[in-house]
């Protein structure tokens, strides 16, 4: 069965990373062959909130953030990883590569 | 062609779909005297044949070879989209575009700053940095150097 990732973005630099860093973990976890749902907490505030059942059945997390993540208390006991907006938009399959890493 | 002009820059857009961030880049051409109303049609048509989209986050809508009689002068107009549009076709994946540049060519003037254009968006920084910046000067400011 595919991986499943679930991640958070969230920037208070600017708009657009938050939005571009979801994108990117969307296009790459998909060319990987993962299964992936991105919550993003941008300049709408929270959209696409990641449920308490997908948080528990995915196999890792990935926190694209370059602020604090809300309610992240929600993430207790996952695998996370942590890596910057700025990071993600430049190199998304880094980002998706080492999570999987966290997986195996 | 004259640099990039404040009046050709809208910050701040939230289209709903292509079709509208398509619009609001040509009405730029329009309301600035640089096609006719028509061109914006062409340019829908054009996306319709082939995806303006360009990856790295920007699209570049243009009118086809029959909308080449709307051009009046040659001109680029610039639409921020900080949250992103879907440049997609219905089944495909998302492609989304923070940054579109509608362009008006005559006589292949416009091809020179369109080959700049893509070479500065090639580095997804700068992407980022015309997707956040929060003035027209800003906007300029990072494009002023491929004009």
């Amino acid at each position: 069965m595919a991986k499943k990732m679930v991640a958070v973005t969230a920037c208070i630099a600017g708009i657009a990373h938050t939005y571009m860093a979801a994108e990117n973990l969307k296009k790459f976890a998909k060319k990987e062959g993962y299964d992936i749902k991105v919550e993003t907490q941008g300049a709408m505030g929270v959209e696409n909130r990641l449920s308490s059942s997908e948080i528990q059945d995915a196999d890792v997390v990935i926190f694209a953030v370059d602020t604090t993540v809300q309610d992240s208390d929600r993430f207790d006991g996952k695998k996370i990883l942590k890596v910057g907006t700025s990071e993600v938009v430049k190199d998304g399959k880094a980002a998706i590569d080492e999570a999987a890493k966290l997986v195996n | 062609m004259q640099a990039l002009q404040k009046d050709m820059i809208l910050l701040d857009q939230h289209p709903a779909t292509k079709e509208e961030a398509i619009r609001l880049a040509g009405q730029l051409l329009v309301d600035s005297g640089c096609a006719e109303p028509e061109y914006i049609e062409s340019m829908q048509a054009r996306n319709r044949d082939v995806s303006v989209y360009m990856g790295n986050f920007i699209a570049i809508p243009h009118g086809t070879d029959e909308g080449k009689k709307y051009i009046k002068k040659t001109g680029i107009s610039v639409v921020q989209v900080p949250m992103g549009v879907d440049f997609s076709g219905d089944n495909e994946d998302e492609k989304v575009v923070t940054v579109v540049f509608g362009i008006a060519g005559l006589n292949g003037e416009h091809l020179d700053i369109l080959s700049k254009i893509a070479v500065f968006c090639s580095d997804v920084n700068n992407v980022v940095k015309l997707a956040d910046a929060k003035s027209a000067d800003e906007i300029i400011d990072l494009l002023k150097d491929i004009d």
